[in-house]
């Protein structure tokens, strides 16, 4: 079942192809059932004659097949139109805030990995102890909070108790501080599900058959843990860690509502509150495009890592 | 296969729950899933006192009372035994609006949750039993479906229709049938061989037959799992988007909009959030660790 190079490159593309196709589809109809954008544009006050003007300005009074034509030709041509309000282009605006949500969802990532990686193997190690358990309980604890609740909470502390940061990601403050407290609040939940993934898999790991032969064989514990059994446990790990990082781009967009933290995500739901479309619409479509491409390249990188999965 | 089956949250044997029959194993039950029983009677009380709430308080949760504004609770210096959680912003009740505000938060939850559950066990059934087309079809769909981020194409339908309980039920619903969709059709195939299945059909049993009586009962305990398991997350994902602001909206309560006008007071005011924001925090806990519990019942890999 293994195809070559290019056919997968090949089928790949189709995929890409087929989710765009749908997003802009969806968001086409969607935007046809927001009610009438011609009173969006010029304000729902206006005469009739004005709004017709807009409307056929528009070209909403073509025929809706026409309409649909005219609105994919447009985004495959990366144009949105304009943010009603900011009278910028809306990908442009997107684009712009865009490497800040990459920033903070892969250091929210990244502080998820190094810290749930380790604690998920000590309490692995030692499951049958008090303190291992603990870990496990605090994980599980970590997978419950929401996490506006828990930004509030750190809010509360490190805000507005010891004033440590301020209350919103304020560009003039220095990176480490503007970062810190939406980075921390996006990884609970991700580091919470890694830990408990690692604990698992190490768990379940250690009960096959080759670890026998391994403590047979007269190696040391560490050994066998960390050379035989934590090789195997990662494998679902790492395809974890891929496919939610789509998650968390999703999840970002609490955390950056919730600090002001300037992302797409923030952008978007002000855009929704402004009723300016545009900007929600570029900004589905930067963000679904960017997860299509992480889900794709996790499921190259699972069968890169794990032979027994073919495609 | 062990790498890709740990992918999801649930595996392992389908099982009845084993609830002990007798005292002694009784006593051991209680040792080893204590906390799914804890959870279970704290979810009960939540559950109890939601439902009541118009027993439990007098107050009206969205009725204003202006003179009295940013009551304390009962037990601060000028707490008064009327309003035991204190008073919000706008004077209303906050003990009455953290329960109704649950009410609102539950019943979307549970309603969505029930129906993505029976959706995807459905749809796991049909792609498992039938096959060939209808099966490609199903799978074509589910994995287009898992790589949209839910979130984000919520916000594409809010900004296009708006948002009400409506919307938020038809959009939670849409979140959360791929899980079921998926473990079910992987029991269904794996059912699909035994041979007493096979005897069924040799005795000339129809295929609805067959599902109810030899798949539904294999695959049930595990949808009851994940039926559990989504429904603290829906109520995170519900909170959530009304405490941004495109969930439930104001003057109604919920949760997610209760931590949201209160964040301004947080200083001085933190009753207003504090109070919901525990409710909610030790409703998914507890919602949480029973599927934990309930999961490891079923699992004979994780008991150890």
């Amino acid at each position: 079942m293994t195809k070559n190079f290019f056919q997968q490159v090949a089928l790949f593309v189709l995929q890409l192809m087929i989710t765009i196709l749908v997003i802009l589809t969806t968001l086409f109809f969607l935007q046809r059932l927001s009610g009438d954008p011609a009173a969006v544009l010029a304000g729902h006050s206006s005469s009739p004659e004005v709004l017709e003007a807009v409307r056929e300005d528009m070209g909403l009074n073509e025929p809706l097949h026409v309409q649909y034509a005219v609105f994919m030709k447009q985004a495959l041509m990366l144009d949105f139109g304009e943010s009603t309000r900011f009278q910028q282009p809306a990908l442009d605006m997107v684009l712009d805030r865009f490497p800040n949500t990459l920033m903070l969802a892969f250091g929210a990532l990244g502080l998820a990995v190094l810290v749930g990686i380790p604690l998920g193997t000590y309490s692995a190690v030692r499951h049958r102890q008090m303190d291992g358990m603990v870990v496990n309980l605090l994980a599980g604890i970590m997978q419950s909070l929401p996490s506006f609740w828990l930004g509030l909470v750190l809010l509360l502390i490190f805000s507005i108790r010891l004033k440590w940061v301020g209350s919103v990601a304020n560009l003039e403050d220095d990176f480490l501080k503007r970062m810190a407290l939406p980075t921390i609040t996006l990884s609970v939940f991700y580091m919470a599900r890694l830990i408990r993934l690692v604990r698992s898999g190490l768990i379940e790991e250690m009960s096959e058959q080759y670890i026998l032969t391994a403590r047979a064989k007269g190696l040391r514990s560490r050994t066998v843990w960390f050379v035989h059994a934590f090789k195997n446990a990662l494998i679902p790990v790492v395809a974890f860690i891929t496919l939610d990082l789509s998650l968390l781009i999703g999840g970002s967009v609490i955390v950056e509502s919730l600090f002001s933290y300037s992302g797409v995500g923030d952008l978007m739901v002000n855009a929704i509150f402004n009723r300016d479309y545009a900007i929600v619409q570029a900004g589905v479509f930067v963000i679904s495009i960017l997860v299509v491409l992480i889900n794709s390249f996790s499921n190259y990188l699972y069968q890169a890592i794990d032979p027994r999965v073919g495609i | 296969m062990s790498g890709t089956t740990t992918l999801f949250p649930v595996y392992g044997k389908a099982r009845s729950f084993g609830i002990p029959k007798d005292w002694q194993s009784f006593w051991r039950f209680l040792r080893r899933y204590g906390g799914g029983v804890l959870a279970t009677l704290v979810l009960l009380v939540i559950i109890f006192s939601i439902t009541f709430a118009d027993r439990l308080t007098p107050h009206d949760p969205i009725q204003m009372d202006l003179r009295n504004r940013f009551a304390p609770p009962v037990w601060s210096d000028g707490g008064t035994m009327s309003h035991p959680l204190g008073t919000d912003n706008l004077g209303r009740d906050v003990l009455a609006r953290t329960l109704y505000g649950g009410r609102v938060s539950l019943r979307v939850a549970l309603t969505a949750s029930t129906i993505s559950t029976v959706v995807g066990l459905l749809l796991g059934l049909v792609s498992g039993y039938l096959g060939g087309i209808v099966d490609r079809v199903i799978a074509l769909i589910t994995n287009i479906w898992v790589s949209f981020p839910f979130l984000v194409l919520a916000l594409a339908v809010i900004a296009a229709v708006g948002t009400s309980i409506t919307v938020l039920v038809v959009l939670l619903s849409l979140a959360g049938w791929v899980y079921p969709a998926r473990v079910t059709r992987a029991q269904t195939l794996r059912v699909r061989q035994y041979d007493y299945v096979d005897a069924s059909i040799a005795l000339g049993a129809s295929p609805a037959h067959i599902i109810r009586h030899h798949i539904v009962p294999n695959v049930a305990s595990i949808n009851i799992i994940l039926w559990t398991l989504s429904v603290g997350t829906l109520i995170i994902i519900e909170s959530s988007l009304s405490f941004i602001g495109l969930g439930v909206s104001p003057p109604d309560p919920s949760w997610g909009n209760m931590l949201s006008s209160g964040q301004m007071y947080l200083q001085d005011a933190w009753w207003l959030s504090v109070f919901p924001g525990l409710a909610l925090m030790l409703t998914i806990l507890c919602i949480n660790s029973l599927g934990d519990a309930l999961q490891r019942m079923n699992d004979y890999r994780q008991q150890l």
